[in-house]
């Protein structure tokens, strides 16, 4: 069964085709969930990956999501992007929900622990670098802005998700020539005018 | 700055390529501008990467299996060059595994199942012509 005939099917909650549609995608759905927890740093048993994995096919089925599908080629992609909110409001929900309400309960039982001194110091240093990281960043932004949308976007892919020129060749649907001299000649652009700022 | 954020369907079509130009450019335009989308892009991106990658891994991995016996018979060939002392018991077993290769493989599987075909249609004609001939009779 082509996949076009897959989804119809599916669509129409045919429940062997929903059979087929699971054992198709749902290793796809769950490398996905994997990838995303990784990403946010979080490290959770099988069971409970396998619990956001059937949510996710359960969503499908409830809310009928795959009519929305304009493009049966998008299917996979669109997966992965179902799969990576999912994982995150999961991850909102059930671990920082959770971490948030017990330091609150522990900043109440423990006030003074942040007036410790050595540790006051060295959050102190910290908090330092962060602001000149952030200011950095926000100087970054300010001067990219200014780029052309293109370039923009090819710097920002590069810079903040370390994209290779390869893949942002790929996402953007560009020869890798012109990906490689968008991101070469807005670097010369961002080093000229952060060069030029630090000498005012 | 747009601030409307594309549907999931739409981000997919651009992570997967297969978006229409004008669609494209609404893209490029908001996620050169919405941090939050452009990783969701990205990600979905680099999970569809990994998946061709994968994909790749598994057909490599099933190519092998499929020619095992053929892999392993040039191997034995290569050996009996090597261990001169049993040459002829390596390429005899060279030769048998090579066999096995060529019987096991898909294309002569074929050939054998309609070779019984016709054998057995063969052999099932002359038994209708006798009927007929029979019912003549």
């Amino acid at each position: 069964m082509c996949s076009q005939e897959l989804l119809q099917k599916c669509v129409n909650k045919d429940r062997c085709a929903w059979d087929e549609f699971s054992k198709l995608y749902r290793g796809l759905v769950t490398r996905s969930v994997r990838y995303k927890l990784g990403g946010m740093g979080v490290r959770l048993p099988k069971s409970d990956i396998e619990d956001i994995v059937q949510d996710i096919f359960l969503g499908l089925w409830d809310k009928d999501s795959l009519s929305q599908i304009r493009k049966p080629s998008s299917l996979k992609g669109w997966l992965a992007i179902v799969s990576i909110n999912a994982t995150s409001r999961y991850v909102q929900k059930n671990i920082f929900g959770k971490e948030r309400k017990i330091m609150s309960l522990d900043e109440v039982s423990e006030g003074t622990i942040s007036s410790s001194s050595s540790l006051f110091d060295s959050e102190r240093e910290k908090s330092d670098r962060l602001i000149e990281s952030g200011e950095l960043k926000k100087i970054l932004e300010e001067e990219i802005s200014h780029l052309e949308e293109r370039q923009k976007l090819a710097l920002k892919f590069h810079i903040y998700d370390e994209k290779s020129y390869k893949d942002i060749a790929r996402i953007m649907n560009l020869p890798l020539g012109t990906v490689a001299t968008l991101i070469d000649r807005g670097k010369k652009r961002l080093k000229r005018s952060l060069s030029y700022m630090k000498k005012v | 700055m747009n601030r409307v954020h594309p549907e999931e369907e739409i981000l997919a079509e651009y992570a997967s390529a297969v978006i229409s130009h004008e669609d494209r450019v609404w893209v490029e335009k908001h996620i050169s501008n919405c941090a939050k989308c452009r990783k969701l892009v990205s990600e979905a991106h680099s999970i569809l990467t990994r998946e061709e990658k994968l994909k790749e891994k598994k057909n490599f991995f099933r190519l092998i299996r499929k020619n095992a016996w053929g892999i392993l018979s040039v191997l034995f060939l290569m050996m009996s060059f090597l261990f001169s002392r049993y040459f002829l018991q390596l390429l005899l077993a060279s030769s048998l595994l090579g066999l096995k290769w060529i019987t096991d493989s898909k294309s002569v599987k074929t050939l054998i199942t309609i070779h019984k075909a016709q054998k057995h249609g063969e052999e099932e004609t002359p038994k209708s012509t006798s009927f007929f001939s029979k019912n003549k009779n």
